[in-house]
């Protein structure tokens, strides 16, 4: 055999290998049916070279060579058309013209316009020379589409932002870019350029390099399954045979060179299994592990990413959706879906779902399904029988349901509280007990998780609800204050009126002129219109801070506006309880963006407990503003009691409170530090016992930073 | 001679009431605005009766009445009060010695006027 005919088995065979392999794949793919179409075409090419190779006379050559162009011809448009569906572009007329210029050469072929003539080369074998007519013109057809395909990679690879497609068509580039450079010099001898076609062996590891493409980097979407037992096995078979030749070459060395007998001989090759047989087996099988079975799907960054970022999202709703996410991503699967019990309804519900029809699929508590993990505690596989298992559906038609084809129990203090439903994988390999091991630890993670996250979420609503509560009890301790505040301007009001007309029946203005009269009762109206406006003004005050504020309410705040207002609803009451109330704010204090009436209740909390917590005689509580570092600081200081060091910690704990029972609920510093959070604020406390407590607010100021 | 009237509120709009309506019905209308300046001034005139807020800054009204029945025991003391009127509270200042006690905000001027004119003449 002549180099040429064998360079054309090696491109027959790893084409059609190449071809089935990714058919076998996946057949329903375009992409997958192009590119086996376009192998084998190439193998064609392959395998006519072969026989061309081995032709015995000019005749039969130039039959062979005709065959083996029945590939050639095709080779270039469906290159063309699978690089085109590969990078998803679309250019169906250019594709027709294109094809319409293959089948024409394919006919061409069949006559002397393209071959009429072998001539006898390198000694070897018969090459077509000289051409025919219409054959350069192939020729240049088959570089024009060569280039402009490669074109279109090269400009795919420039503007594309996904890594992976990237990568993948640079490896896609590189393997078909060799394959033709080397393919092409076939050409060359017929020009009457004298160069033995050696390049046709480079031709067959563009399958060699798509096919580590492929392994690697996933080309085509092939998940490359490579059974661990079976490497293994394989991998044992050839260690082992490796010794039992060294065994059988070695006593044959030792008898028949040395004349040792065969007991004898047997010594050196037992010495040399027990000493390198383990050795290299452990060296094979982690290298195995290593390059082999590490992009199966990494368990190190399932684990990672469930550990780190999905199992610690407490929001219950974005948690089931990024845990539906991260199993697609991360295992490679084509559907996904997780149920979980809805205690009122009695159902389990779908949370979340990807690649299943129904995304509100509910299941009762006595579906098979259902009933099966809760009996059983264990992961469930489609093609497990389950005939033991009683239940109001099929466990089939459960499965089918859910795309599913494993599906895990979620248990979470021996109850089933829902359930990970997995689907088939894209690879098309089955779960291994790997995969269970694996995804039951997760699916223990994610009872927990849940559970986390449903807490956190009734922890929510108690906490809002226990704010608005403790804003009630507040209210209820100023009525007395706000009493005083809206009763006051009301008496004056009906005093003033009162006393007019009671001095008018009375005589008091009979010697008065009629301007004077006028001039009194307009006096009296002007009073009645101020204290009207002052008493609506502070049950205005008290009606917008006791409405609960809404989630969405952020918008731009003066704080210093805000305590003012605050010292409009309460500062009567401080300067009753003889306290002297300070602001102090510079005049470009930095606005913060957050919830107003958020804000409001903060430094209505604060300054009441200052207030509060006074028991001097002449109390103080000062609020002053600066801004530090691109923060709003506001610092609130009383001289009141202070809180002594070992219970400073404990001031922002719920129910945690100095008041005597009934004074107070310990709820307000506790919700303060909430809505400072939830306002992207800190807070921070500092206190002397006897000298005064202060605390310091430090707010984010976006706009200011927007300005600058 | 003319009565004296004594008005003790914080509230200066009140005892401006109290001045252009009383003055013009023969009382002598004497004004403070805190609890310790009614209580100097009642030492000093020596006032009839004594209109007394009870919540002031300075000096609460009821320690205003305490101290005021305790030096001037024939000084009539009218407590105004805006604290929910409770019972408790009243019965607690009549206790101490109040002539009567008043809700805020104020009903009727009249009726303040004839328990003022009743407390001069007991």
């Amino acid at each position: 055999m002549n180099p040429f005919a064998l360079s054309g088995l090696l491109i027959g065979l790893s084409s059609t290998g190449m071809a089935a392999w990714v058919f076998l794949n996946n057949r329903s793919n375009i992409i997958n049916k192009l590119w086996s179409i376009f192998c084998i075409s190439v193998a064609i090419w392959g395998f006519g070279g072969l026989a061309i190779g081995l032709a015995k006379d000019a005749n039969s050559s130039l039959i062979y060579w005709r065959l083996a162009y029945i590939g050639v011809v095709f080779i270039p448009c469906l290159f063309y058309h699978f690089v085109l569906v590969f990078l998803g572009l679309h250019r169906r007329k250019t594709l027709a013209v294109v094809y319409l210029v293959s089948v024409g050469f394919l006919i061409a072929n069949a006559t002397p316009l393209m071959h009429y003539h072998t001539t006898w080369m390198f000694e070897q074998f018969y090459f077509i020379a000289p051409p025919g007519v219409v054959w350069p013109y192939f020729v240049l057809y088959f570089f024009i589409m060569v280039i402009v395909s490669h074109t279109e990679l090269w400009f795919f690879m420039k503007k594309t932002d996904s890594n992976l497609k990237r990568t993948q068509v640079r490896w896609f580039f590189m393997a078909t870019a060799i394959g033709f450079a080397g393919g092409a010099t076939c050409f060359l001898p017929t020009f009457g350029i004298k160069l033995y076609p050696y390049g046709n062996f480079t031709v067959p590891l563009y399958p060699v390099i798509m096919s580590y493409a492929i392994v690697k980097h996933q080309l085509m979407d092939i998940e490359v399954v490579i059974r661990r037992t079976a490497v293994f096995a394989g991998l044992f078979a050839f260690v082992y045979g490796i010794f039992t030749a060294v065994t059988v070459i070695g006593q044959e060395f030792f008898k028949n060179n040395l004349g040792w007998n065969q007991w004898i001989a047997m010594i050196p090759t037992v010495l040399i299994i027990t000493l390198a047989l383990r050795p290299l087996e452990i060296f094979l099988t982690n290298a195995t592990e290593k390059y082999l079975f590490q992009k199966k799907y990494d368990y190190r960054e399932l684990l990672r990413t469930f550990t780190n970022e999905i199992l610690t999202v407490l929001d219950l709703q974005k948690l089931m959706e990024q845990t539906i996410a991260g199993l697609i991503r991360i295992i490679k699967l084509e559907s996904a879906s997780v149920l979980l019990l809805d205690k009122d309804a009695k159902v389990y519900k779908m949370m979340a779902g990807t690649g299943v029809k129904d995304k509100n699929l509910t299941f009762k508590e006595d579906a098979t399904l259902i009933s099966y993990l809760k009996a059983t505690h264990q992961p469930i596989a489609q093609d497990k029988n389950s005939d033991k298992i009683e239940g109001s559906s099929t466990l089939k038609d459960d499965f089918k349901l859910l795309n599913a084809r494993l599906c895990l129990p979620i248990i979470l203090h021996d109850n089933l509280i829902g359930a990970l439903c997995l689907g088939m994988k894209k690879s098309g390999e089955d779960y291994s007990q790997d995969d269970m091991d694996v995804l039951l630890t997760l699916a223990r993670a994610e009872a927990i998780a849940i559970s986390n996250a449903q807490l956190f979420d009734e922890l929510s609503k108690t906490q809002a609800e226990a704010a608005q509560r403790e804003k009630m009890a507040v209210i209820g301790t100023l009525a007395a204050g706000i009493n005083h505040e809206i009763c006051n301007p009301l008496g004056i009001v009906r005093g003033q009126c009162e006393m007019f007309l009671l001095n008018l029946r009375d005589g008091f203005y009979k010697d008065l002129k009629q301007e004077e009269v006028l001039k009194i009762s307009a006096e009296v109206m002007n009073k009645v219109i101020r204290e009207t406006d002052r008493a609506t003004g502070i049950t205005k005050k008290l009606s917008s801070f006791a409405k609960p504020s809404k989630r969405s309410d952020f918008e731009e705040v003066y704080i210093e506006k805000e305590v003012g207002e605050v010292l409009g609803l309460i500062g009567h009451d401080l300067q009753l309880s003889n306290i002297d109330m300070q602001t102090d704010f510079p005049k470009d204090f930095p606005v913060i963006v957050g919830d107003k009436k958020q804000i409001q209740e903060v430094f209505f909390n604060i300054i009441r407990n200052a207030a509060q917590a006074m028991d001097k005689k002449q109390g103080k509580i000062v609020v002053s503003g600066f801004s530090e570092n691109g923060s709003a600081v506001v610092r609130i200081a009383d001289n009141g009691t202070g809180i002594p060091q070992d219970k400073i910690e404990q001031v922002f704990n719920p129910f945690y409170t100095t008041k005597a029972p009934g004074k107070g609920t310990g709820l307000g510093l506790f919700i303060v530090k909430q809505v400072v959070e939830r306002n992207k604020g800190t807070i921070a406390v500092e206190s002397e016992v006897g000298v005064g407590t202060t605390f310091t607010l430090r707010f984010p100021t976006p706009l200011a930073s927007l300005a600058a | 001679m003319m009565p004296k009237l004594l008005a003790i509120d914080d509230e200066q709009e009140f005892t401006n009431l109290m001045q252009n309506y009383f003055g013009p019905r023969g009382f002598q209308v004497l004004i403070a605005h805190a609890g310790d300046d009614g209580l100097r001034l009642a030492q000093k005139e020596k006032p009839e009766v004594c209109v007394i807020d009870l919540k002031m800054p300075g000096m609460h009204g009821d320690e205003v009445l305490k101290k005021i029945k305790e030096t001037l025991p024939n000084t009539k003391c009218i407590m105004v009060t805006a604290s929910e009127g409770e019972g408790k509270t009243r019965a607690h200042l009549m206790e101490m010695g109040a002539f009567a006690c008043f809700d805020k905000p104020l009903t009727s001027l009249r009726d303040l006027e004839s328990k003022i004119r009743e407390a001069l003449n007991t």
